[in-house]
Formats: structure tokens, sequence, C-alpha cells
């Protein structure tokens, strides 16, 4: 029997962008990775009614990781019914993969892409966009998706090599330095974005004493507005508070 | 004192650990205690991937947590210590591993379990263990990240 | 107008799937959502203007596991739909931007709760699907996710309605019963968001390392603009 043809492979690969799609508390990605599976499933195990519905069965418990990481274990977990529907492997040992991966590539992929690249394409758009609003939207799209849809297509490759291949495109591909590096260039671009802000509003004040005053009170802002974030303060309540003096202030 | 957050947590290390409970604490060693783990050089690998630079991660089994506080200890480090269940977070008390808090954030859903919060289920034994920790006055409270207000039990209930 | 809040709905509802159910492309960030919104209604770059502030003040906060953060792209609905309503009558002066931008903050926190909702909706849909699939027919997999999709999409469709609803009727009716005194007043806190969004870059990048970074850029690039204004 050969692998699995190239459309079904296509297939699940397309679906994967829908993993999210049935998130609940109960078993939160559980149905969309199912979903992406299925193809891959319904190749593997034509009529073979009864493994079929066990292997679907499998997929269709407790599942959750970050989006874009879940590419990997979803093409190591199609090499794995593979080799089960060929009798090579013991069908507890997808189970075991997916579990043991699925927490680690969730704290990898949250770091790197939500503490780290969506931050740093955030703000360079946001600087970009006093120049031409297009100018950055199309560079928060850009910086944002080359990587991620990188990841999911290697990812994904990577995972359909099998677990070593899985694990050694993980080690290869650096998540926790370019984490530290995406971080880097986000601090940086954020400091330049506080820079400009702080000096436009100095600007206003004129006189080189005063301007500069306004920039270490706008430090000091920055610098207690992050101690309160640290101590868990959501910006929600932060603005409501400035909500509220705002209100006070036009009510006298 | 060298812990700084206890927590039950069936992914042990993930996001809400790397993301928000490690800089909310200052915490710079994370300490895993897991039996399943230590025999499993795979997975441990892609954890420690997960872990920035510049954090300790320490994997050890349930009962070794005690020797491996100490030397947490002797290094002045700052630790999280993580397990994946009640029955290990009530091992570790046991064994001599005092903490007044404990926090706990995932405890997936299974059949016949009790929510508790959306992303925590507990099972008959949890409640025993809450009940047990309770009364030797550990606070127990359901907090999966810091910004939350978290929900406390009494042991009363 | 009733065209212009039909593509709204359709384009919100796009940008919430973005958001959690499908794809993640960053279509939902309120720097795009805020200017495309703007757009709509008549002026894109009062939208962006709105959208760039947005995109920093809720980076903070990451979606991890079962956490939801709060409902940007709500709030970049109301602030496009606002800001462009404003900008062609009032105009979109320092006072009207920082009541719009502190006025988005209630929508992101109702869009939060209505996120919690679908997700629990959501629950029963999947426990359907997973009972159906086991016992009989597979394909309920497929229905099951399809009726997430369409749960969320719906209620992304009705929200952005909402939002971009309240954003318009506030820009046309409530702002302009405030005289320019309370205007002036107003502006003077305007300042303190764009810092607050940078703050919230810096939190979720903040390590031993890029903490001098931080400061260090800011120092350098207010001086250099000081400079270069000094010398023009």
């Amino acid at each position: 029997m050969g692998g699995i043809p190239l459309h079904v492979r296509r297939k699940v690969w397309l679906r994967q962008f829908l993993l999210q799609g049935c998130w609940n508390y109960e078993g939160m990605q559980n149905v969309g990775f199912a979903y992406s599976i299925l193809p891959a499933l319904r190749d593997r195990y034509e009529g073979r009614p009864e493994e079929f519905s066990r292997a679907l069965k499998r997929h269709l418990e407790f599942f959750n990781t970050h989006p874009a990481m879940a590419a990997v274990i979803l093409g190591a977990a199609i090499r794995l019914e593979e080799r089960v529907a060929g009798g090579e492997a013991d069908p507890r040992a997808i189970g075991t993969f997916k579990v043991g991966l699925m927490g680690s590539l969730g704290a990898i992929g949250d770091s790197y892409f939500w503490g780290a690249l969506k931050p740093m394409a955030s703000v360079a758009g946001a600087i970009l966009a006093f120049v031409h609003p297009l100018l950055g939207i199309a560079t928060l799209l850009i910086l944002y998706n080359a990587v991620h849809l990188a990841v999911r297509y290697r990812g994904f490759a990577a995972g359909m090599g099998g677990e070593e291949s899985a694990v050694r495109f993980l080690k290869e591909a650096g998540f926790a330095r370019e984490t530290e590096n995406r971080k880097m260039v986000a601090a940086i671009l954020g400091g330049a974005y506080a820079g400009v802000i702080a000096s436009h509003t100095a600007f206003r004040f004129g006189g080189a004493w005063l301007e500069l005053g306004v920039f270490l009170l706008a430090a000091l802002a920055v610098h207690l507005i992050t101690v309160l974030f640290r101590k868990a303060v959501s910006p929600s309540e932060v603005l409501l508070l400035l909500l509220i003096v705002g209100m006070l202030i036009l009510w006298q | 004192m060298a812990l700084v957050l206890v927590r039950v947590d069936c992914r042990l290390i993930h996001g809400q650990i790397v993301e928000t409970w490690v800089p909310h604490t200052g915490a710079n060693c994370l300490l895993v205690a897991n039996d399943g783990l230590v025999g499993n050089p795979v997975l441990r690998s892609v954890m420690e991937m997960a872990v920035p630079p510049g954090i300790h991660t320490v994997f050890c089994r349930v009962d070794e947590v005690g020797g491996v506080l100490s030397e947490v200890d002797r290094q002045g480090e700052r630790a999280i210590l993580l397990c994946a269940t009640f029955g290990d977070a009530l091992d570790i008390f046991r064994r001599g591993v005092r903490f007044s808090a404990l926090n706990i954030g995932n405890l997936h859903y299974e059949a016949g379990k009790v929510e508790i919060t959306p992303s925590v289920y507990f099972a008959r034994e949890d409640f025993e263990a809450v009940h047990c920790l309770s009364h030797q006055g550990v606070a127990v409270t359901v907090r999966a990240t810091p910004f939350e207000a978290g929900t406390s039990f009494d042991p009363e209930r | 107008m009733a065209m212009q809040f039909l593509l709204v709905a359709a384009f919100g509802g796009v940008c919430y799937l973005d958001r959690t159910a499908a794809f993640q492309v960053m279509l939902h960030r309120p720097l795009v959502v805020a200017s495309v919104v703007g757009a709509i209604f008549g002026n894109l770059a009062a939208g962006a203007q709105v959208g760039a502030v947005l995109e920093l003040f809720y980076l903070v906060r990451l979606p991890v596991g079962a956490s939801i953060p709060p409902d940007d792209t709500g709030a970049a609905v109301f602030g496009g739909a606002a800001a462009a309503a404003a900008s062609s009558s009032i105009g979109l002066e320092p006072g009207n931007l920082a009541a719009i931008l502190l006025l988005s903050v209630p929508c992101a926190e109702i869009g939060k709760v209505a996120d919690r909702f679908v997700r629990r909706m959501n629950g029963r849909i999947a426990d359907l699907a997973v009972d159906l699939a086991e016992r009989e027919d597979p394909r309920a997999v497929e229905h099951g996710l399809m009726a997430g999709i369409t749960l969320f999409g719906v209620f992304g469709m009705a929200l952005a309605l909402l939002f971009s609803g309240v954003g318009v009727s506030l820009a046309r009716f409530l702002l302009p019963r405030f005289g320019p005194e309370s205007h002036f007043q107003f502006a003077a806190l305007l300042p303190a968001l764009p810092l607050l969004g940078a703050a919230s870059v810096f939190s979720c990048s903040r390590t031993e390392r890029t903490s001098p970074a931080f400061y260090l850029t800011m120092g350098c690039v207010f001086a250099s603009i000081f400079f270069f204004r000094w010398l023009g």
C-alpha cells in the first residue's frame, strides 16, 4: 500500500485553518482536529469501517495547542495513522504523542506568535500607519504571515516525516532564540513609538526644559503602566480609570 | 523561601506559565514534578524548548521534590513548582514540602467530572484532596492566569 | 446608510472568524479593522488613526489556553465607525479622538463576554457532533465544525452591526453636545493612550535584555526629533 496521496494531504493541510472552528471548553480543539485529519483517515481505512470509527474516536479526544503549531502535530499524527493502518505501530502511541506534544507546542507557539511576533508586527504596523495607513496594514499582515504560513507549511511537512523529523524541525527552527530576537525588535520599535508620541506631546509645550520634563513624565508613565500590567492589572481597568478621570474633569 | 508559586496544571509547562506567571512572580526556575516525564526524554526536550533562556528548568520525580527544592533554595533561585494532578500535589505536601497556597490552572474535562470553571473540572478524589489540603491551612485557588480574579475554596464547602 | 451597515456586518463577520475560528491571518487586528470600517463610512485615514492606537492596547493580554482577552476587534469596529462619522461632521480633533478611544473599552469587554458565550454554545454542538460521529455518521464532525463556524460568524456579524451602530450614533448625537472647552480637557488625556499601548508592547516583550533597549530607543528617538526640529 502506498502513502497518503497528495490531494488528500493538501486537503488536510487546508483544513487545519479551521482547527478552532468549533472551539469549546470541554474538548477545546477536538472537533477541529478530527475534522482536519478526517480525509486522511477516510483514505487509510477505506473499507474497514470498524477501524475507521476507532481511529476517528481517538482524534475526538481533548486537544488544544497553538493553532499555528498544530500543523506539526497534525502531520505527525497522519504519519502515525499511516503506520497504524499498516499494522506497524500501536494505536495508543498516537494519543501519547498528541497529548505529550500539545502542551509544549502550545507554550512555544504562545510565546513566539502571541508574545513576540504579533507585538512586533503590530507595533511596526502602527508606526508605519503614521506614514500611510495602507503601508501600516500591509507591513503588519506581511510581517506576521510570512512566518505564520511558513511554520504551518514546513511544520506540516516535517511532521509528515515522522516523530523524529518533527522534533528535529522544532530544534532547528530554534523558537526560543527567535522569540528572544523578535521580542528585542518589538521592544526597540515600541521604544521608538513611545519616543515619537512623547516628542509630539512635548512639541505643544515648547521650551527645552519643559520638553525634557514631558519626556521624563512619559517615560515614567510607561514604566508605571508596565508595573501595573505585571501586577496583573488589565489594560481595560487602566483605560476605564482614565475615562472616569475625564468624566470628572468634564463634570467640574 | 524559594517557592513563589505551586500549581496543579495537567499541561505542566505551557503558555500561561511562560508568558504570564513567570513575569508576574519574577521566577527564574521551573520545577516540574512528574514521574512520567522523567522517563521520556523526547517530550522533556520539547518541553524545554518552550522555556525562555535564562529560566532554569528542572524535571524530577514526585518523591524527589524536597531534595531538589533545598538545592534550588541554596542557589537562591525563585521557583515555580508544577505538578499534573492533585494526587501529586498532596503527595508532595505529605512528604514535607510546605506551601501555604496552591494554584489550580487547568484540569481537563473527562466524563464524570464536575465543572469548577470552564477550564477546570474536578473528579471526586480531587474534592477530597482539596479538603485535605484546606484543613492543613493551604489556600486553594483556581486561577488560570494572574489577570483573573480567581475562585477560592473554603474548607467548609 | 443601510448598505454601509450591511458591508460592515459582512466584513465584521469575516474578521471575527479570523480572530478565533479560522485562519488567524491577523485580519482581525484593530489597525486593519478600524481602517476598513472607517473606509466603509467614508474616511479610511480617520479609522486608521484610531486603529493604530487600539492596535497596541491589549497586546499584553495573550489568548493563552482558555483565557480570553478583551475583544479589540469589536473595539476597532466601534472606533473606526465613530471616527469616520465624527470626521465628516464635527471633525476628529484630539478631544473627540480621546473620547472615542476611551469609550471603545466597554465594547471590548462586551465582546469578550459574547465570545465566552459562543464558546459555551459550541460545547453543546461539540457534544452532539462527538456523540453522533462515534455512534452513526462520521460526517457529523464536518457538520459540527460548520455549525461552530456559523455560530462564530453570525455572532461576529451581530457584534459588528451593534458596535458600528453605537459608534456612528455616538459621533452623530453625543459628541457634538460637548463644547470646545470640554474637548480641550479630554484632549489632555490623549497622549496617555498611545503611551499605554507602548507599555503594553513593552510588557509582553520584556526581558532583561530588552528593558534597556526600550528606554534607550525612546530617548534616542525623542532626542533626534528634538535635534532636527532645533536645526530646521
